[in-house]
Formats: structure tokens, sequence, C-alpha cells
């Protein structure tokens, strides 16, 4: 009985499908077949905009300006043989090269494809009044990127460019088209998915001679999210005016969200040459793309590039004595100028040596012998350990792509690669942030903030806003290390940026900064300028850090250009 | 086996005539005047129909009973495959729906299709209405409830909403009050503008296109007018085979899965859509026979959740194509192109031969 019922209402169920069969391939045939027949359906998409960038002040960085292009359906330009030849005198471009163009981005007989890209207004407006004699042809509007600082911000931004054929064919199920853009590097790449807005477009009936006879429906593009970025525009631009002629990288945040407001890396590229190059173009891109991949101008030396960290090293070094309490505060050793560890002799850089000192001495004269007898004490085990507690040899999870972790080396790592055991001398070169350590820029930062804000490490990141929803700041854990530690670190970190310390020259009068400086020895040539510092002491709000290859010595070289940006900072009234 | 002979064999005739038709579309969909598709679609379905038979053979060997068995545990596998398809599988823009099983993607929304109805079988024919009848209910409508809130979060909205007539119409089946049915429908609708907010911003374009399939030309709406073109255009006695106007179907995304009856409907008219319509309309009655003929509960129960689920996605699917109902994603059984639909639907229907011999 109940069966029976079910049996009813599915009954009734199949009825009203069959009817509405009925109504559609049998009442509306006609309708339906002329539709079909004569292909009377066009459709026009309209591309929507990306969304735009900003630096934290408002200023626009990336923005997108109206192009027009030449579109036409190809079964018209099949029909009418002279069609493309009439285009071509119009345009002036070769009709042999508006044919391969519609061979390549024809979807499909009635879908407009486009044959000239981002043609002059003038010839877009003539094209567009004669439309009757172009049966079949299209103006399409599309926005194309505009990057406002060039090199500059190149690094953070990134740029756009269309899908290769390969990432069409896998992307495609996802909605994706031929002529889509996707970010190619930095916030393009890593925003994407918010940058890209919806396309929309026109849907129309059209008669046999391709004249609109009635709009079938019409869907709004929409524009993909603006981003405002923690950067401060100002800043970024004076800081890569001190560099651009130099190879590195500097980076400004604020140590205890690490909130980015400034990431220059040098050399830079113009991300506009990516869009819609031209043979002009196109030869700076094969320039760039042929640059060995050290010097290449793509990479964004703060977090793509690693390098030997030098004596900023030492802050890990003496934090592990501390709190291992291989050794404490009042903890001396003698530096006569080297250490004799079996047949060989470690060198301090102060040949005559440095005497008695202390940890917070040693930090301030960046003692290496008083580094490596803490790194003998606490042995390598705790040392690689310590380096990974302060964010070492993993990704600073900033919201970049393509970030490197760097390494630090230990005793299973070197038997593995080298098939060879770990040796004392291995871990004094350690100790002073020599040896086989790699760490980005970034990590060096990354590590400074963790004295300067209290014993945490912070996540960088460069997005403020999605449209109007604050993001907010990234992860932020604790090291769990002793406040006294921390500040004994800190005390001998304040005095490195002293009249008598070797960051003197970042001094900035009425700052009081704390820093570290690193000559990293190298085996290329002259040694890496390094330096890292925040300020002010009491309650440090900035924290930079300078890297410049082959710059010479860190507390010249990389202090002078932390002092120059401070100093800025301070005119600027930005502090 | 032996009471294979004494049966009619009017139900797997209607079966493979089915099966045959829905290949012979799939093959027009792949190789059709201008088709610029590959020939993998049709060897992938060929593995697949071959596999469903063996699936079915197997069933008759185990029998249903087996399975009604292990359904509890099949249950409790089902959803943490659920879980694991939102936690695990990557949502590449848009939808994780597929877990990865020794190189072969299974669908576990498809799977739980099939453990549902068991599992329901089992535990309502443990009960009688009459003794236990509103605390069962509850627990049907939270064994309900779990897999339909894991599926939209995938999200499937499609494949979610057919769990609702199909657990309906068992517990209708089972003793459960139409009366009480229609009070709760009728909530239901007044608490769907809630259900609205937790719906993602697809699956409210593709109701809005619904409402107005002009609103959205390019996505949705586009697919609407394209599928109601070909097949209208069809006519009444259609195009004929692998003559569809390519065009058209070119333009139709997922003209080998959800749109495939637009092909149909296109090259084969209305006689030919009428034929296929009719073809599931006998093997659900038939299925229905076998309810109402049925020995015991968990045998009738059965048998209703495996005809009104064939039931519910054939009308779901066809009206979609047709225009009349929103798109939601929900294959043609037995025809559209794809693995574990195809499998899934032809245990069900093994349950159902199962059944039948078995009498």
């Amino acid at each position: 009985m109940k069966v029976r019922n079910l049996k009813i209402v599915l009954s009734l169920l199949f009825l009203i499908v069959a009817i509405g069969l009925f109504r559609l391939q049998v009442l509306n045939y006609q309708y339906y077949n002329s539709l079909s027949k004569e292909n009377r359906i066009r459709i026009n998409p309209i591309v929507a905009s990306r969304g735009d960038i900003y630096d934290r002040n408002g200023n626009i960085l990336a923005k997108s300006r109206l192009s027009f292009n030449l579109a036409v359906i190809p079964q018209e330009a099949k029909k009418n043989e002279t069609l493309l030849a009439d285009l071509s005198s119009v345009v002036g471009i070769s009709e042999r090269k508006l044919r391969s163009n519609l061979e390549r981005n024809t979807i499909n007989y009635f879908v407009p494809a486009i044959i000239a890209e981002d043609i002059p207004r003038d010839q877009a407006l003539y094209i567009e009044e004669n439309n009757l004699d172009y049966s079949g042809v299209l103006i399409q509007t599309a926005p194309l990127r505009e990057y406002l600082y060039e090199e500059s911000l190149a690094h953070i931004l990134g740029y756009v460019s269309k899908l290769n054929a390969q990432e069409y064919k896998r992307l495609k199920y996802y909605g994706y088209k031929s002529i889509d853009l996707v970010g190619r590097a930095g916030i393009e790449s890593s925003y994407n998915s918010y940058l890209k807005g919806e396309d929309g477009g026109f849907q129309m009936e059209v008669d046999n001679r391709g004249r609109r006879l009635r709009l079938i429906g019409y869907k709004k593009p929409q524009k993909g999210k603006d981003i405002f970025l923690s950067i401060d525009l100002d800043l970024q631009n004076y800081i890569y005016s001190l560099i651009k002629d130099k190879k590195g990288a500097v980076c400004v945040w604020n140590p205890s969200d690490g909130k980015i407001l400034a990431m220059v890396s040098a050399p830079s590229y113009n991300p506009n040459i990516f869009i819609n190059p031209n043979s002009q173009k196109n030869k700076e891109i094969r320039a760039i793309f042929n640059t060995p991949p050290e010097n290449s101008p793509l990479l964004n030396r703060n977090i793509q590039a690693v390098y030997p960290s030098g004596s900023v090293f030492k802050i890990v070094t003496l934090m592990s004595g501390l709190e291992t309490e291989a050794i404490n505060r009042k903890s001396e050793f003698n530096c006569p100028g080297y250490l004799r560890l079996g047949k060989k002799e470690f060198k301090c850089w102060y040949r005559n040596g440095h005497g008695n000192q202390n940890v917070v001495l040693a930090l301030k004269n960046s003692c290496n012998v008083f580094c490596y007898r803490v790194g003998l004490k606490v042995g390598i085990d705790n040392l690689s350990s310590y380096a990974r507690k302060f964010g070492y040899g993993v990704r600073t999870g900033i919201d970049l792509p393509s970030e490197q972790a760097g390494l630090v080396p230990d005793r299973h790592w070197k038997q593995k690669l080298y098939n060879d055991r770990w040796y004392d001398g291995d871990t004094v070169s350690l100790a002073i942030g020599q040896s086989y350590l790699q760490v980005t820029p970034l990590q060096i930062l990354k590590m400074a903030s963790v004295i300067a804000n209290g014993g945490y490490l912070v996540t960088p990141t460069l997005v403020n806003q999605i449209e109007d929803v604050d993001v907010g700041v990234g992860k932020i854990e604790s090291c769990n290390f002793k406040t006294d530690n921390l500040n004994a670190i800190n005390e001998g970190m304040d005095l490195v940026v002293s009249e008598t310390g070797t960051g003197k020259r970042a001094q900035v009068k009425g700052i009081n900064i704390a820093g570290k400086t690193a000559t990293v020895q190298n085996s290329h040539g002259k040694t890496h300028a390094g330096f890292v510092c925040f300020f002010p002491v009491d309650f440090p709000m900035y924290a930079i850090v300078v890297f410049i290859e082959h710059g010479g010595s860190g507390g010249y070289e990389a202090a002078g250009i932390a002092q120059k940006i401070i100093f800025h900072m301070k005119e600027e009234s930005i502090i | 086996m032996k009471n294979f002979r004494n049966t009619n064999i009017s139900l797997p005739l209607t079966y493979f005539l089915i099966v045959i038709v829905g290949f012979l579309a799939l093959y027009s969909a792949s190789f059709g005047k201008g088709k610029i598709d590959n020939a993998e679609y049709i060897s992938h379905q060929l593995v697949w129909i071959i596999l469903s038979l063996v699936a079915i053979v197997s069933m008759l060997i185990i029998g249903y009973r087996r399975l009604l068995d292990f359904s509890y545990v099949l249950y409790a596998f089902g959803i943490l495959l659920l879980i694991y398809v939102i936690l695990v599988a990557q949502p590449r823009l848009g939808a994780g729906r597929w877990v990865s099983f020794v190189g072969i993607n299974i669908q576990p929304s498809e799977l739980m299709k099939l453990i549902f109805i068991l599992t329901l079988a089992r535990f309502l024919s443990a009960y009688k209405y009459q003794e236990n009848g509103i605390k069962c209910v509850f627990i049907v409508l939270a064994l309900t409830g779990l897999p339909v809130l894991l599926i939209i979060m995938q999200p499937d909205l499609g494949t979610a909403l057919v769990f609702i007539p199909v657990a309906f119409s068992m517990l209708y089946v089972w003793g459960f009050r139409l009366r009480y049915i229609i009070v709760m429908f009728i909530s239901a609708i007044a608490a769907s503008p809630f259900l609205w907010f937790l719906l993602k911003d697809y699956q409210k374009s593709r109701l809005m296109v619904f409402i107005n399939p002009n609103a959205d030309p390019l996505g949705s709406g586009y697919t609407i007018i394209q599928s109601k073109i070909a097949i209208g255009s069809g006519g009444f006695f259609g195009k004929g085979w692998l003559s569809g106007t390519q065009s058209q179907l070119n333009f139709l995304p997922e003209h080998h899965t959800d749109f495939i009856f637009s092909g149909i409907g296109e090259e084969w008219g209305f006689l030919g859509a009428l034929l296929i319509l009719f073809l599931f309309y006998f093997l659900i009655i038939q299925g229905l026979d076998i309810a109402t003929h049925a020995s015991s509960m968990s045998k009738r129960l059965l048998a209703t959740g495996v005809c009104v689920l064939i039931a519910m996605q054939v009308i779901i699917n066809i009206c979609m194509c047709i225009g009349l109902m929103p798109v939601v994603g929900l294959p043609l059984p037995y025809i559209s192109y794809g693995g574990s639909a195809m499998i899934v639907f032809s245990v069900l229907i093994g349950i159902l031969f199962n059944i039948k011999f078995e009498a």
C-alpha cells in the first residue's frame, strides 16, 4: 500500500519530465532549431580587472588600465575572405600575423578570438563605428596591468602573464581561459585568487548578418579584490635608491608582529616588460632569464638567496650557552687572539686579542674566541638545536612564493652528505656563523626580532588588508627563553651600536639602537657585509636587516646603510 | 542460482538496455562529427562497465545479507572517508570530492549512497514503528544529517540533497506517517532562508541562475541555455546518432558527465529521450514491485531505497538538462561518464536482482 503510493508519486514526477521534454522538443522545436542551425547565440566576454595593490598609506602601487583588443568570430573570418586583409589595413599588422593569431586563439567557431591586442583607441573607435562593414568583428576591452614604481617594488609585487599551453590544459577545468592572466611572482602570485576578478560578458542573439537582435543576458564583470600592503612606499623607494647599484637585500619590519615596512632586493627588474610583450620587451625578458642565477634580478635576495650568516650567529651561540647554563652572565674567557684546537689555530678577527671577555663584551666586540669556547662547551647538538629555535633552517612563512629554508648543519646531516663525522673544528666555525650554515637575510631579521620582542618568533607578512577585511598578523610562537638571558644579549647588542662598538657607524642621534654586525667570509671574493638592528631599544618598533654581497665589512658598509635608513625614517617622522 | 531460471529476465534486460544506450550516447559525445575529445572516455567507461558486471555477479554470490551485516562498519568507514576528503584531499578551486586508492580515484559521496541505504535498511528493520517510532525517526535523521552535512561541505549540494528523499521514502515505507513527513517538509522550507547562508558563492549563483537563467549568461546560465538549445533542436526524431551539432555541444561543459542527456535529446530527439525515460521508469517500477512482494522489512526497505535513489537522480538530472531545475551536478545513472557512480549504481541493481532471485 505504501509502496503503491510511492509508485504513484514517482510516476507523476516522470510524467512531468516527459511533459517538459515534449514542450521543449515538440512544441518549441522551431525556435530552438533556428537558434541551433544559425548559431545565432553569440557571446562576448568582458575580462574583469584585477584588484589594485596599495601601500599602507593608500598610495597605489599596481593598477589596471583599459586596453582595446580586436577580435573576430572565426566562422565569419572563414566566410568573408577579405576580412583579415581589410582589418590588416586598419590596424597596420600583417595579414599573416593576424591569421596566425586567429588560429592560435580560436576556442570555438562562434566565440570571438582575439587577433590583435592593445590596439590604439582611435583604431578601436573606427572599427566600432563601422561595425556593419565588418560583420563578425568585435572590439573587446580588457584591463592591462601597470606597475607604477617599476624596479623598486618588483620583488614584492611580482608580475602577471598569460597561462602557457600546459598550464591552460591543467587549469581549464577550474574555469580558467587561455587568455587569463596569473600572478607569476610576489604578491601577484601568492594572492592571485584574491586579485583575480570574475569575468563577465554579453550573450546575444544575432541575425544571419551578425547584427545584434536581442540581448539574452549580461553578466557584470567583477573586479578582483584590492590588497593593501604593510609597505611604506616612501621608505621602500628610498632604500631602493640606496642599494640599487649594489647586490643585496634590505628589510625593515616591526619586530613584534613581522609586518614588513620595506623589502628591497637589488639588482631588480621592471615588471612592466612582462605585460603585453612586444619584440623589444621580449629581448629584455630573454636577457633577464639568461642571467646566471646568482646575478638574476628576479631573485628576491631577502628570501630566495642563502648565505653563511657570519657573526650575527653569535647571538645564537651565546644564547644557547646561557640557556643550557654552559655559561652564565658573569662567565669569562680570555681571548689571546686565537684558539688552538689540536694542530689548528682558529683566529679572532682582532689579532691582538680582546683579553678577558664576558657575554656582553663578547657581543659588543664580536669576539670570536669567546664564541668558539661557548660553542665547544654547549656542543654541536645544542648549537644546531638552538639555531632551529631561532628560526633557522625553516622558511619564515612570509606570504611570498618560493622562499628558501636555508640549512642548519648537524652531525646527522654531515654523515649523510659527506659520510664523515662532525669535528670540533666544525663546531667552532659554526659558533661564529661560518662553516656549512646557510641563512636568508629575512631569517637573520627574524632571529634578531626574538631578542627585540622578548622571546617570540614572528611570521613576516606583507598584507594588512584585503578589500576592507583586516588580515591580522601571522603566527607568533614563544621560544621559551629566560628573560635574564634575553636581557644579557640585548645589553650586548645595545653596546654594539655605541662609540666603541663594532656597529658604531649605525648610530643616529637621539635614537637608542641595538644591533649586530656580520662580515661574512665566502669563497667568491670580498666578504659580504651584514648588519641587523632594532630600535628604540626600550620599546623596539622597528628592526632592519642589511645584507650586501661582497660589500666588505659589515660594520662599515652595512651599518652605514642602516644608519642612512634610520636617519631617513627619523627625518620623515616615521619613528 | 537455482532460482534464476524461475524468474523472468525483464529486470536484467532493462538494465543492459540502459547501459548499452548510455554507452552509445557517450560514444557519440566522444566521436561525433567534429568532436575534439579523446578516446580515453570510451576505453575508461568500457572498463567501468566490465567492472560493474563483475560487481553485480559478486553481489549475487556474496548476497545482500552479508552487506547488511557489515553496514554499520561500512557506515563508519564511509563517514571517515568523507571527513578525509574534506580535510586532506586538496580542494583545488572549489571542490575536493575524490580520494585516491591504489591509484584509482574514487568518489566517497557515491559510495556513501550505497552504504547509506544499507545502513537505514538494517537499522529500521530491527525496530517497529509502533514501538520505538519517534526515537528511531530521530536516529534516522541523525544518520542522514551527518553524511549530508559532510557532502555539503565538499561542497556538493546535489549529491547531498538526493539523500533526503531516499531517507524519507524509506521511513515512509517503514511506517512513518505521511502527515509528519509533510509537517517536516514544510518546516524545512520555512528554515531554508537560513540555509542560504551556509551555501558557497557558486551554489548561490547556481540557484540564482535557476530563478533567472540570463543572470549568468557565461556560466551556469549559459550551460542551461545551450543545453535547452541542444535538446530542443533535436525535435521529434532527433538529428541522428553521431550527428549532433557539435558546435553547441562543445560549448556545453560536462557534456560527458552531468549533461550527457543534452546530447541524447539532440541526436535521438523526443522519441529517444522518451525511450530512455521509459527504460528508467520501467526499471524503477519493477524495483518497486520487488519491494511490494518482499518477504521481510529489510528487503522492502532496501528495494525502496534503491528505486527512489535511481528515480531521483534520473529526474533531477533530466530536469537540470531541460531547465526545470538548477544545475546541481548529479550524474545520470549508468549513462554519465564516471567510474564511482557506474559501479555503485550497478551494485544497487545487483541488490535488486539478489532480492528478486531469492524470492
